[in-house]
């Protein structure tokens, strides 16, 4: 085939611009680190990349979640605790005076009207500004001593303000965890058959002033399956605290991965980037020193 | 005498020639880098030889014709090529610049947008009452929907772009067919004979190509000379010395310019969906099917966005007890959707319970915000089959598979039309180095036909001497 000047000189140029993109992408992936800059660079690429960032932020978002769920449980079994070594301590007292003087059950009395307080403030305890034992009433102390009628002990009476709601937590996706709120199965629960922890005490308080010996054993009797009833409610927190755990478990061996396969897809390999940009600088170089040697010579300089 | 005479006439003659050939060499060296031009070469041939009585004498050499060495074939070729390489080009290039919209290399974009989003209501299930979460999903809120907007306003923007562009190129092609007509006229009026009008001709196989690269047409040569250019839909754009004009035209549907050509009297056919080649069905191709359809599946999210969010928080109860208005406002487009005003001013009624009867209010009620939170894991794209994300990847994906397409399609047509030129230029190309040893062949020629003279004046001078 004829080859003219303007052959040649048209064809280094396409080799020379075709060169120059190659180097100007090389140098994109190593600059920004990564080897997708934009999505046709790989677009398969892209929509796992984006795929992977969303699991990513959702895991985050999960642990969160969870982290809260746990904080939350302690702090019921904290307080549940609480409530269980008071209730044994009135117990206790109430056994003591089953045998003891007029005076000494005054005394009692007295004292346990303070622990019933403390009893009543740890049923209405807050966490992160909201009562823990009333359902959705969330903003509404779930407990109130009735005290508007009420002149002497016997006819303080406990209000529920709250209602049977609990709290959900998303810890996957469309999987949520349930904890209870309701205050009521815990210290109320006499419309079910349980125990109203806090009619029981006041009783137990009353009969104390009363000197009333029969009073305080029956009451002794019933603080007993109070605090029954308080531990089977702890019991029953537990397998939804092994549930967060396992979860948190799952994630946390599970977030790692995808963080591996969101660096392989999207991370560029700096070392081979450069290696290949090295090969490339020496392709052009090559065709530059070639387009040189073509261009130059032509008949004009070899005639006289 | 009459011989010497005839010697002396003919190297007169063969000092003509080729000093026109070396002209016609001349005339190749200047144009070397000319675009378009074919090389040209003067033909010689023999006169008529005069006979004696020892048979024909040659009487020298004269002039034919200065031709023009070029392959017509190739030239269609090349312009059939040309139009797919322009369509390619055109549409590579509006692509290329839609991809940078999709800006999701650093992850700025609609999917952190709409992630976060999904996060904010996750977080306000683990506080349903408490302002900072219920401030902050309004904030992620907001985020999302801008950036919607700013999606939307920028494909937007770049149809608009492209309308430019396309009329641009519609002066152009008028300008080129303009040219085309008077390069008719001109090549028809030199030819008159036997004469080539190679300049002429050349140029307007370069005004050809540079049309062609712009919209697809079929060119031919009548018997006169004269080239005619039809649009591929048999509308005339050249005819002899006739031009017709393109021009654009508002299309009040879509709010973009048509492209139309003007009859003989002036009356405007709508040709936008005729054009099937060259720059401007790469921009018509971009423009009126490409982004459409990216904004008709961004429309699509939003609007399935809006109303199973909207839907889920009307059946909800915000903090006031009262049922939830909608959380999104607008028509459920991309360009529209903004955050109800209201929730903006107040985030007290974000919807996040459900019906808190008897009581007022439930604020440690976070069921309804689960199951918007919920919303983000389930199928509720593409027929059930794909969530948001699912759906918004596919179609990043997508716009960077148009990217690789044009790219690939245009390197192809590239190699091809490189390939094609190439050939072109092997035949119709000037080689310097060619033009150097005719220089020499004519020059030796010449110097030998002056030679000739003065040895044929010497020879009269002898004879006169004889006298």
């Amino acid at each position: 085939m004829r080859v003219t000047n303007n052959t040649m000189i048209h064809s280094i140029v396409r080799y020379l611009t075709r060169q120059n993109e190659a180097l100007f992408d090389r140098q994109n992936i190593i600059a920004s680190g990564k080897k997708i800059n934009k999505p046709s660079d790989d677009p398969l690429g892209m929509g796992r990349v984006l795929d992977y960032r969303q699991t990513i932020a959702s895991i985050e978002q999960y642990q969160t979640n969870i982290q809260r769920g746990k904080t939350r449980l302690d702090v019921v079994e904290v307080n549940l605790d609480l409530v269980d070594d008071l209730l044994e301590v009135v117990r206790a007292i109430a056994q003591d005076e089953t045998g003891g003087t007029t005076e000494s059950r005054q005394r009692a009395a007295e004292s346990l009207k303070d622990v019933y307080d403390q009893i009543l403030d740890q049923a209405n305890s807050k966490f992160n500004d909201n009562y823990l034992f009333s359902g959705y009433q969330t903003k509404t102390a779930p407990f109130s001593r009735d005290d508007t009628q009420a002149t002497t002990f016997d006819q303080f009476t406990i209000t529920y303000n709250g209602d049977a709601g609990d709290m959900q937590f998303i810890v996957a996706d469309n999987t949520t965890i349930t904890m209870q709120a309701d205050g009521q199965p815990i210290f109320h629960d006499a419309a079910s058959g349980g125990i109203n922890i806090f009619d029981v005490m006041r009783d137990l308080i009353v009969g104390l002033e009363n000197d009333d010996t029969a009073a305080i054993s029956i009451q002794s009797g019933l603080l007993e399956q109070g605090e029954t009833q308080i531990q089977d409610i702890r019991s029953a927190n537990a397998p939804i605290l092994y549930q967060l755990q396992t979860t948190e478990n799952h994630w946390e061996h599970y977030k790692p991965k995808i963080e591996d396969l969101l660096g392989t897809e999207e991370n560029a390999d700096i070392t081979r980037a450069v290696v290949e940009l090295q090969s490339l600088e020496l392709a052009y170089q090559s065709t530059l020193a070639t387009a040189a040697r073509i261009i130059q010579p032509g008949l004009i300089s070899f005639l006289q | 005498m009459s011989d010497l005479n005839a010697i002396m006439s003919i190297g007169g003659q063969a000092l003509i020639t080729h000093q026109q050939a070396i002209s016609v060499t001349s005339h190749n060296i200047a144009n070397v880098n000319t675009p378009g031009y074919s090389r040209q070469e003067l033909a010689m041939s023999t006169n008529v030889p005069s006979d004696s009585e020892i048979g024909p004498m040659g009487n020298g050499v004269s002039p034919d014709a200065i031709e023009r060495i070029y392959d017509r074939f190739i030239n269609a070729q090349i312009n059939n090529e040309s139009q797919e390489l322009g369509r390619w080009d055109a549409q590579k290039n509006a692509v290329e610049s839609l991809e940078m919209i999709f800006n999701e290399t650093y992850g700025y974009g609609l999917s952190e947008a709409m992630s976060e989003y999904w996060n904010a209501w996750q977080a306000l299930t683990i506080n349903p009452a408490g302002s900072a979460e219920r401030q902050v999903l309004v904030t992620r809120a907001q985020i999302l929907t801008s950036t919607f907007n700013k999606l939307d306003s920028d494909l937007t923007l770049s149809q608009q772009d492209l309308d430019l562009t396309i009329q641009g190129t519609i002066t152009d092609i008028n300008r080129l067919s303009a040219q085309l007509a008077d390069l008719n006229q001109k090549i028809v009026a030199s030819e008159i004979g036997t004469q080539n009008a190679n300049d002429y001709r050349d140029r307007r196989d370069l005004v050809l190509k540079e049309l062609s690269e712009l919209i697809d047409l079929n060119a031919f040569e009548d018997a006169n000379g004269n080239v005619s250019v039809l649009n591929a839909s048999g509308r005339p754009l050249v005819s002899a010395t006739a031009s017709w004009q393109l021009s654009t035209e508002l299309n009040v549907v879509s709010g973009l310019q048509d492209v139309v050509w003007l009859d003989d009297d002036g009356n405007s056919v709508n040709i936008n969906n005729d054009i099937s080649g060259g720059k401007l069905k790469g921009w018509l191709e971009a423009r009126d099917v490409l982004i459409p359809g990216f904004l008709n599946r961004l429309d699509a999210l939003a609007q399935t966005l809006v109303t199973e969010v909207n839907n889920l928080h009307q059946t909800g109860f915000d903090l006031n007890g009262i049922a939830g208005e909608v959380f999104f406002d607008g028509t459920g487009t991309a360009a529209d959707i903004e955050v109800n005003a209201n929730i903006v001013g107040d985030p007290g009624l974000i919807a996040a319970s459900f019906d808190p009867l008897p009581f007022p209010s439930a604020p440690g009620d976070n069921r309804n915000a689960v199951e918007i939170a919920k919303l983000q894991h389930q199928l509720l794209m593409s027929g059930n089959t794909a969530t948001f994300n699912d759906y918004y990847s596919s179609l990043v994906r997508d716009v960077g598979n148009e990217v690789l397409k044009s790219d690939s399609y245009y390197t192809h047509q590239s190699e091809m039309v490189a390939q094609l030129d190439n050939y072109r230029e092997s035949i119709s190309g000037v080689s310097l180095d060619e033009e150097m040893i005719n220089l020499i062949k004519f020059q030796n020629a010449y110097a030998a036909a002056a030679k000739l003279v003065s040895t044929a004046d010497e020879m009269m001078q002898t004879v006169l001497q004889m006298v």
